[in-house]
């Protein structure tokens, strides 16, 4: 390995992330360059310098955590997982489709067709009271109504 | 007891479970935002954020990453928010810096060879870091502050290990070119037990 490639993987050294191959090649560099060792001595001193962490007082490490505790919301209410995260959550809408789908088929159409076979308001109301229906616009269905025998007389 | 259990007791309602996790983590999460945005306050605020932020997507945790890399993200991308909203604010080259700093600088680095806390110097350190690019920035500090492994800072940064490798070796050159001629280097060979 040339000297420029030597020079290149010498922070890896100091890094830790190297084959035992290079580790042993680099290892055997240093004693013989100085200029090597200078590099390496040179970072060393930059990063205890520029990277170097304070430890906090245990008070003010107190301080820090109860303001952030106090910002946190009392209950575990936050933690709630919405029913499509959970496990088979995803069953939840299908089921409750179902359910209506079912709700739907057996008790509302059987009546629709009971309607539909009945007599209409018309038919049933015709003998005793004068109603005449009228279309309208929108294809509503308005009945009108004129007094007959069946009303109460004031 | 582990990240993941006490992030069990906290989904099943023992909330103040995540002040053990706060202070696992605050020294990490305040240094990392103060390496990022090189301002005391501003860093402290945003680590209460972040801490209610992971605190509040806690549920969305699923345990693939460990919790350190999952708040590391969190951290790295609500710095990078900051540092984005603050585009406007004027940035000092790092050749600007030294040539105003000069002085400053040499006597920071003399401090940390006679072994006094270059703590003290805070806000010259805080300057130099400043002049970084973001992505030197956030690199070197997860690397040189909080020693995370090749693989770690390229699941946190959301990057291949090689971009990882390359991005780290821009950065170390950027930082020891403009430095070099402050530094009084001792050789490793001479700092007992220094040699990794």
């Amino acid at each position: 390995m040339r000297h420029e490639e030597i020079k290149e993987k010498l922070l890896a050294l100091y890094d830790g992330p190297l084959t035992e191959k290079e580790r042993v090649l680099l290892e055997g560099h240093l004693p013989v360059c100085a200029e090597c060792r200078q590099a390496i001595g040179e970072w060393k001193t930059l990063s205890r310098t520029l990277f170097a962490r304070s430890t906090p007082s245990e008070a003010s490490e107190d301080i820090f955590v109860s303001r952030i505790m106090a910002r946190l919301e009392p209950s575990p209410a936050g933690f709630m997982v919405p029913f499509w995260e959970k496990p088979l959550g995803w069953l939840v809408p299908l089921v409750g489709s179902a359910a209506i789908a079912a709700w739907v088929f057996f008790s509302v159409l059987p009546n629709m067709n009971e309607l539909s076979s009945s007599p209409t308001i018309e038919t049933a109301f015709s003998s005793d009271t004068s109603y005449s229906s009228s279309s309208t616009e929108s294809g509503v269905m308005f009945a009108s109504y004129s007094p007959s025998t069946y009303d109460i007389a004031p | 007891m582990t990240d993941q259990e006490i992030i069990q007791q906290i989904l099943s309602g023992q909330t103040e479970a995540y002040g053990e996790l706060i202070r696992q983590y605050n020294k990490k999460v305040v240094g990392y935002c103060l390496s990022m945005l090189s301002n005391q306050t501003e860093a402290q605020e945003a680590a209460q954020d972040i801490f209610v932020k992971a605190y509040h997507s806690l549920r969305k945790f699923k345990g693939n990453s460990s919790f350190s890399t999952w708040l590391y993200r969190i951290t790295t991308n609500h710095c990078l928010d900051i540092l984005r909203k603050r585009t406007r604010r004027k940035t000092v080259s790092l050749d600007a810096l030294v040539e105003a700093e000069g002085d400053h600088i040499e006597r920071l680095f003399a401090v940390e060879s006679t072994a006094a806390s270059p703590l003290e110097n805070r806000d010259l350190i805080q300057k130099i870091l400043a002049t970084l690019p973001e992505d030197y920035r956030t690199i070197l500090t997860l690397r040189e502050a909080d020693g995370l492994e090749y693989q770690e800072i390229a699941d946190v940064m959301d990057c291949s290990l090689d971009a990882v490798k390359g991005r780290l070796s821009r950065a170390r050159k950027q930082l020891q070119e403009h430095l070099r001629h402050f530094l009084k280097t001792t050789d490793v060979y001479t700092i007992e037990g220094e040699k990794t």
